[in-house]
């Protein structure tokens, strides 16, 4: 039997070769996509945990409340636990201390110390230099700018810290000169900061004491611990060399975290009041792995899809081989071969074939391999690998070759039985199969709908087998029109005088066991337009996804609320011509709505009036955030007063009632040219009748307009307190604001009162000409018995605030807590009470993906603050549009803040070292989809040449000339493959309709924000069927030419097949 | 009818050369039925694909009806072989995918006959041949001596005046075989057409006006 498998084999070398090529391809693409979900998933973790940020990959131990003299000690102790944490991964380590607070000179403000070696990387040097370290003499400091723009310290200026606040406080005051200012890099680095690296937080506590706080004055460590200062924090961090990372030290390392909290708590106990080990490494590998499951899963789809591709083709290749030997298998039946001498033998041609197929398969799965990983967007994601053979790779291929060369013997066994069947039998499992196509493409299709919007791990059976099967069965299903469609058509053919067209297409329409190849040549055409609209999709989606979470085309977030310095610089790395807004984009406290944990409700405050150019993100159909943004604009321009630059020449003039020794406090608010504004202290003035000039406590930058001002008097009344409670004892009080220049057109001031419960009365706001000069004149009644408790504070602004802020409020907002367009949000930023009217819906508000957001005009935002008494500056980020490198750079390089272009995170997106497996394998299935479909025309018009030999030479017989013949064929084979692959090509623009947007998933894995929108590239669609289409009409010119060659007069005597 | 000169054609080169015919010549009259018999591989149908221009020969010449065959171009040939000569062929020759009627009407497609002349014409020598009730069905549901009759409708729908049989009750059993020779017999006389019938039946020669005997290639006497 082995000599007539042989023999056999030898003489149809040629078919068996053919064979043995399709195996091969089907295994290959196996291999590769094996090699795509595991070495290359490999290089992808590695790439992926080198990019990662320090604050996901760092290990941090906290220890609070500790004496100064066991510092030293508990310190080493925490890099002992921290370090063995990371102990593979060679940690470099680094420590901060901060000390208690230490109240300045004035007794009102605080301040505190802090050393080490963790600082200098988290900070950029902005003038002078980092402090020398020593035990003796007067100790070095380096202080953020904030800190130094407002305590106004200079280089070379002394500062003194005096005693610490609390019990047990040392009360020895610290001097030290101030030799260095810094700006905290980013916000990750400050997270222990007591004043998270922000420099000033007005209204510090510590719970029982609320002060003003500045610092930290960074000294050296030696001074630090000289100065005898408690240690009210330490941090000490284990930075670990990524480049030594692999998955299973990084699990070892999350491992032992486990256990380090209780290990440092053992060996700093009875020194230290609370400890902590900490680490963003747990969540970061597992948000790498939902990464690395996510695109798993899909190419899982793509191999999944391949797999039935191949195995179509096996079987229609199985069936072709045995029609072939249809003769010489009746003949040896009738010489006796039993069924199972029948198996046998191809059984040990199967497995001849696939052992062939595997040694082609693997070296060139190998190159394909590493060829797709040169490709220009694998390369950038650091995923370039030389060809690697591994024992995955080999069994892969081995079992898929196996398992197709197999298809070979399924269809010999079933083409010795398929003659027993019935034909009505057939027809109702024909019936029966279709049926269960429907439900299964149904079933597959409702699973996809209904995935959880969350994110997973674990690859989803869901997510990889239903799009196969519905695929699947709804080729199966739409291939059953195409033979309707032949017979139709030879129908109206019958009714014509010519032989070609008729002939051709009854031969196509009663073309005999086709339905293999029909599935095959559709399903390839399906998947290949399919992949193609997929990737698109998919494309589209990491876009979409990029645009929402950026919201703009660049973002500049800052560690703390911007400065009058910050905007200027803003303005000269952005230039004139750009469009860029400052940006609020701070929690907010909703009435009596938390958000769910970790996701409060955020606020989001840009220029709406440049809405359009600015923000990012889908919206309804039909609107668009030009006009969102102008519902939500402010109607009147904020007005002013110009101020010379450094506030120079500013008098205040002021009368207190009589008897009375008051003094008064303005704090300006101050608009400069680009609408940013900030407040700016100056010291208290005597109401004395006359003019004093105002001494401003901060820069004031040319250009700038005083658009507010608020007045806090404080001092004597005049009257007994203890006096006759049931008499009011008012008194009038004038403010007047002289600022030099006439300034042009003068808008309307209002004066109110800064506190709600006020001793003010009957305040009154007015600007006029005062000589060459503009006058702010505030007066008002005070109630002095109520004066001689509270001071009073008086805001004068020219800024008009509608009583509740417009504002887009997301459609998870409206979902939350039941808003409505039309209704109110009682909402407070900052604590500060804001007004909210709901005037629009989007669907997601920019920068807030799938976040209950609301968002509104900053100008608004900022006036509606100044009204509410916060003067303070809340903007802490720049927003621009269409930012040209050059200014991308300028930005990056001024060191403000981070900054993040929407086109760096879709290029993250779409080729981060996790995302760029999933376009290169959809690239790799439209390929082999193409490759399937054309070995499936090719399979199917070769088989017919030999099966069709002896029809040629009987139509040249009866008179049919050469041309004819061929045009015959090329009618005949024509009208089969084209209408399946356009049947195809439906089924798969309707699946990527039906199912693509519920394949894209996020970069975790979860239901991506916002949803995928169907994206079909209708040119490269189009381009694709009309190549697959032209290059299988060539192979049926060049196949039918061969036949029409090939036929003669011996062929007449052949029998019909 | 039919002129054949020195038709000589050669398969093949050096030792393995086969001499299929040698200087072949005879003629065949108008409405004359010749048998060429002969032993298998002796050259029949050799001959009949040079009379009918399926084949070329390395010498000699075919006149058909006064046609010089080998001097036509393959557009000569296929209308040559579309007016004037018909084949009936051992294997039957149907096109599978087409019914009875259909394959009749091949020939008449083939010439742009009109639709009601061609379905008149193929109903008319479906009952010629005794197969009228089978226009629908399809060669694979016909037995062989049905598929033969339909072989032999189709060469007889293009009126042709040479009609050329290869073996054509080879593939028949005896009585199948006699009915079919009966049915060529009776159409060579009813239709004034000309046959050349290569067989090995003593039937079909008893049948025949004149039998042409082949051996090694070369026309016994």
């Amino acid at each position: 039997m082995l000599a007539l498998v042989a023999r056999r084999a030898l003489v149809q070398r040629r078919v068996l070769a053919a064979v043995v090529v399709l195996v091969a391809a089907a295994a290959t693409l196996l291999g590769v996509c094996t090699l795509l979900l595991s070495a290359t998933q490999d290089r992808a973790f590695h790439a992926e945990v080198q990019r990662s940020q320090a604050d996901d990959v760092d290990v941090t131990a906290y220890v609070v409340g500790l004496a100064g003299s066991d510092l030293a000690d508990v310190r080493q102790q925490a890099r002992d636990v921290v370090g063995g944490v990371l102990t593979p991964l060679h940690p470099r380590l680094t420590s901060i201390a901060t000390a208690r607070m230490r109240r300045l000179e004035d007794a009102h403000r605080l301040a505190y110390l802090a050393s080490g070696d963790g600082i200098a990387p988290e900070a950029e040097l902005t003038s002078g230099r980092w402090p020398h370290d020593a035990a003796s003499g007067r100790p070095e400091a380096a202080i953020p700018d904030s800190t130094a723009r407002l305590l106004r310290l200079h280089l070379g200026e002394r500062v003194v810290l005096g005693q610490e606040i609390g019990l047990d406080g040392a009360d020895n005051p610290v001097d030290v000169v101030v030799v260095g200012t810094f700006r905290p890099r980013d916000q990750a680095g400050w997270q222990g900061d007591p004043l998270s690296g922000q420099g000033f937080d007005a209204t510090y506590s510590d719970g029982s004491v609320t002060a003003p706080a500045y610092g930290p004055f960074v000294v050296g460590d030696a001074a630090f611990v000289a100065t005898g200062s408690s240690v009210t924090g330490l941090r000490v961090t284990a930075h670990p060399t990524l480049s030594l990372a692999t998955r299973s030290s990084l699990a070892r390392a999350v491992g032992k975290l486990g256990h380090a909290d209780a290990l440092l708590s053992s060996r700093a106990a009875g020194r230290a009041r609370i400890t902590r080990v900490a680490s963003n490494l747990p969540d970061t590998l597992s948000r790498i792995q939902a990464q690395q499951a996510t695109t798993r899963g899909t190419v899982l789809v793509l191999l999944v899809l391949s797999l039935a591709l191949s195995l179509a083709a096996a079987l229609l290749a199985g069936w072709l081989l045995a029609s072939i030997r249809d003769d010489e298998r009746a003949l040896l039946v009738s010489f006796g071969l039993s069924r199972r001498q029948q198996m046998s033998a191809a059984l040990v041609e199967a497995l001849a074939l696939a052992v062939a197929a595997t040694l082609v398969a693997i070296p060139v799965a190998a190159l394909v391999h590493a060829r797709l990983t040169h490709l220009p967007r694998l390369r950038a994601a650091g995923l370039t690998q030389s060809p690697t053979i591994t024992w995955g790779l080999v069994l892969t291929v081995l079992a898929g070759a196996v398992a197709l060369a197999l298809a070979l013997v399924v269809t010999v066994q079933d083409s010795s039985t398929a003659s027993d069947r019935s034909s009505r039998r057939r027809a109702a499992e024909r019936s029966g199969m279709g049926a269960l196509l429907v439900g299964v493409a149904a079933v597959g299709w409702w699973q996809l709908r209904t995935q959880p919007p969350t994110s997973t791990v674990h690859g989803d059976v869901t997510l990889t087998a239903a799009p196969v099967l519905c695929l699947a069965a709804v080729t199966v299903l739409a291939v059953q029109v195409v033979p309707l469609l032949l017979a139709g058509a030879a129908r109206v053919g019958d009714r014509s005088r010519g032989l070609v067209v008729p002939l051709a297409m009854q031969q196509a329409a009663r073309r005999p066991h086709v339905g293999t190849a029909m599935v095959l040549i559709a399903a390839a055409a399906a998947a290949s337009v399919f992949g193609l609209a997929l990737q698109t999709t998919w494309g589209r989606s990491q876009d979409d996804q990029a645009d929402l979470r950026v919201g703009t085309d660049l973002s500049l977030a800052l560690l703390a609320p911007a400065g009058p310095q910050d905007s200027i610089a803003v303005a000269a790395a952005t230039g004139p011509a750009a469009t860029v807004s400052p940006v609020v984009d701070t929690p907010l406290a909703l009435g009596s709505y938390l958000g769910d944990p970790g996701s409060p409700p955020m606020l989001v405050a840009v220029d709406t009036r440049h809405a359009g150019e600015l923000l990012r993100g889908r919206v309804d159909a039909g609107t668009d955030w030009s006009s969102i943004g102008r519902r939500l604009a402010p109607h009147a321009p904020a007005g002013g007063i110009p101020l010379p630059a450094d506030g120079t020449g500013v008098e205040l003039t002021g009368r207190a009632p009589a008897g009375a020794s008051i003094t008064v406090t303005p704090t300006a608010v101050v608009q400069d040219a680009s609408g940013f504004r900030s407040s700016v202290a100056a010291t208290s003035l005597p109401m004395d009748g006359r003019a004093h000039p105002v001494d401003w406590l901060g820069p004031i930058v040319g250009g700038a307009r005083l658009v507010a001002v608020r007045l806090d008097l404080d001092g004597d009344p005049g009257i007994d307190p203890r006096g006759d409670p049931g008499q009011v004892q008012t008194g009038e009080m004038s403010v007047k604001l002289r600022l030099p220049g006439r300034g042009g057109a003068r808008p309307s001031w209002r004066l109110l009162s800064a506190r709600s419960d006020s001793p003010v009365r009957d305040a009154t706001a007015s600007v006029g000409a005062d000589g060459d000069g503009t006058a702010l004149t505030a007066t008002a009644g005070i109630d002095l018995g109520f004066f001689v408790y509270t001071g009073a504070s008086l805001l004068a602004t020219a800024l008009p605030t509608p009583t509740e802020l417009p504002v887009a409020v997301s459609q998870d907002l409206l979902d939350a807590i039941g808003a409505k367009v039309g209704g109110r949000l009682a909402a407070s930023v900052q604590e500060a009470p804001v007004p909210l009217r709901v005037v629009a819906v989007v669907p997601n508000v920019p920068s807030a993906p799938g976040r209950v957001a609301v968002l509104l005009d900053a100008d608004l935002l900022s006036r509606a603050l100044v009204d509410a008494g916060r003067l303070d500056p809340v903007v802490n980020g720049w927003w621009v549009s269409k930012p040209s490198p050059g200014v991308v750079h300028a930005l990056r390089e001024s060191s403000l803040g981070q900054v993040t272009t929407r086109h760096e995170v879709a290029a993250q997106l779409r080729h981060g070292p996790l995302r760029a497996t999933v376009p290169t394998a959809l690239l790799t299935l439209v390929v082999a989809a193409a490759v399937m479909l054309v070995a499936g025309v090719g399979l199917v018009l070769s088989a017919d040449r030999q099966r069709r030999s002896a029809d040629v030479a009987r139509l040249r017989a009866l008179g049919l000339t050469r041309q004819d013949a061929r045009r015959v064929l090329l009618v005949e084979h024509g009208s089969f493959v084209v209408p399946l692959v356009l049947v195809g090509a439906l089924v798969g623009l309707v699946a990527a309709l039906a199912l693509g947007p519920h394949l894209v998933r996020s970069e975790v894995g979860a239901a991506p924000v916002p949803s995928a929108v169907v994206t079909v590239p209708w040119a490269a669609e189009a381009l694709l069927v009309g190549g697959l289409l032209a290059f299988s009409l060539v192979l049926v010119a060049v196949l039918a030419a061969v036949q029409i060659r090939r036929s003669g007069p011996a062929d007449l005597r052949a029998g019909d097949l | 009818m039919v002129a054949v000169r020195g038709l000589s054609r050669t398969y093949g080169n050096g030792p393995a050369t086969v001499h299929a015919l040698r200087e072949v010549s005879f003629d065949v009259a108008p409405g004359e039925m010749v048998a060429v018999v002969g032993r298998s591989g002796s050259g029949k149908t050799t001959l009949l694909n040079l009379v009918g221009g399926l084949d070329r020969p390395d010498a000699g010449t075919v006149r058909v009806d006064g046609t010089d065959v080998t001097a036509l171009d393959d557009q000569g040939l296929s209308r040559l072989r579309r007016d004037t000569i018909s084949y009936v062929f051992q294997t039957f020759g149907l096109i599978p995918a087409l019914t009875a009627g259909e394959n009749v009407g091949v020939p008449l497609r083939l010439r742009r006959t009109p639709v009601a002349e061609r379905e008149q014409r193929v109903a008319l020598l479906l009952d010629l041949v005794g197969m009228r009730g089978h226009e629908l069905q399809r060669p694979s549901e016909l037995s062989g001596g049905q598929q033969q009759r339909v072989g032999i409708a189709r060469a007889l729908a293009g009126s042709p005046r040479l009609l050329l049989a290869d073996e054509p009750t080879g593939q028949l059993d005896a009585e199948t075989g006699l009915a079919v020779m009966a049915l060529i017999r009776a159409i060579v006389e009813s239709e004034g057409v000309t046959a050349v019938v290569a067989t090995h039946d003593p039937v079909m020669m008893s049948l025949a006006d004149r039998v042409l005997t082949i051996a090694d290639g070369q026309v016994q006497a």
